[in-house]
């Protein structure tokens, strides 16, 4: 084999290289395959409330912009308070959740202390938990 | 040209082959087994948001876009600006499921106002007094702060004869009415110069209470 026989099948090599990742694109329509990393649960309902106004491309990821300190359900999961600190100052702050056909969704939060006139927007159960934490 | 050489180029070709192969395979088994999820949002500028249960939340788009899946059941948020919409999808393999989100509202805690409501009016037809039918939805959200609809049957509606010879304001109305698909038979008694007001539901089947607004007294009126 001379150095023109070895170049010609070292170009092969690439171009059918070149050619599977082009059929790959055409074969997949140009979406790949997308899978959401683990993280605790509610975290990909909070993260949307955790963003800052000018990151509209990326949330927060939970343990590694966030973490969640502690979930409390009521009212058969209807609702649910959680804590959760900023990471790494881990700076506190309480959200309350309601689930909405199906869907946790934040109506109250992120903050550290609420309207006391929010209680009588939430079951008396979450507004007693809430003023036990001094919440409210 | 040295056998080595011949060898690192065989080596090289194997190699090759190999990853062209297993990148054209791969992509067959990908496309085979996953799906695509297409969201359109009334708002061309709201962030797309794809979550799970006990997984990350990720931005895959703005206004329009397309995303591949595993097959699954997959929560989805348009948000923009405070305001948030969000429904459940579900993603099957080979198969494309579109999704459309209707404007964007704002995310706040439930509240009267909130409550969809059909059917109330018709008490005014009774003589109630409008002020009353606040009453009435008070006392609705306070037996749930999380219902969504409520729906009065017009004809099912009817009132205790009125005593003549009695100086009370106070009338009664029987009724029945659906909170979020539920059904109850209700009692509501007020005060026709808009003063108390109470309600009480009862289980249609057992006829047991379910709740009790407790008396209020509420001054002025119509």
């Amino acid at each position: 084999m001379n150095a023109k026989q070895a170049f010609t099948r070292i170009l092969f090599l690439l171009i059918l290289l070149v050619a599977s990742l082009f059929a790959k694109h055409v074969i997949l329509g140009g979406m790949y395959l997308t899978s959401l990393k683990a993280a605790p649960p509610l975290a990909g309902s909070i993260a949307p409330s955790l963003a800052s106004a000018g990151s509209k491309n990326t949330l927060p990821q939970a343990g590694k912009d966030f973490k969640i300190l502690k979930v409390n359900y009521f009212d058969n999961q209807q609702w649910a308070v959680v804590l959760v600190a900023h990471i790494p100052d881990m700076n506190s702050a309480t959200l309350l959740l309601q689930k909405l056909n199906g869907v946790y969704a934040v109506v109250l939060g992120p903050g550290t202390t609420f309207p006391a006139s929010t209680a009588q927007s939430m079951p008396s159960d979450v507004a007693a938990y809430l003023m036990s934490k001094g919440l409210l | 040209m040295s056998s080595r050489l011949r060898g690192i180029i065989l080596g090289l070709f194997i190699i090759c082959i190999a990853t062209s192969a297993w990148l054209v395979v791969s992509a067959i088994v990908t496309s085979q087994t996953t799906g695509i999820l297409r969201v359109t949002s009334s708002d061309s500028h709201a962030s797309l948001i794809v979550s799970q249960d006990n997984r990350q939340a990720l931005v895959f788009g703005a206004g329009h876009a397309s995303i591949r899946l595993k097959p699954g059941s997959y929560q989805i948020s348009a948000s923009n600006t405070g305001k948030q919409t969000s429904a459940i999808v579900a993603v099957y393999k080979k198969h494309t499921t579109n999704s459309y989100l209707k404007p964007l509202q704002s995310v706040s805690l439930p509240s009267v106002e909130g409550v969809s409501y059909v059917g109330l009016d018709s008490f005014l037809n009774y003589g109630m007094p409008s002020s009353q039918l606040d009453n009435l939805k008070q006392a609705l959200f306070q037996f749930s702060k999380s219902i969504h609809s409520v729906v009065v049957n017009p004809d099912s509606i009817s009132p205790t004869p009125h005593d003549r010879n009695s100086a009370s304001t106070m009338s009664s109305i029987n009724f029945k009415i659906t909170v979020d698909s539920i059904s109850y038979n209700a009692v509501m008694n007020y005060d026709n110069l808009g003063g108390g007001f109470r309600l009480y539901l009862y289980d249609p089947q057992s006829n047991g209470q379910v709740f009790d607004s407790g008396a209020t007294s509420v001054p002025g009126g119509d």
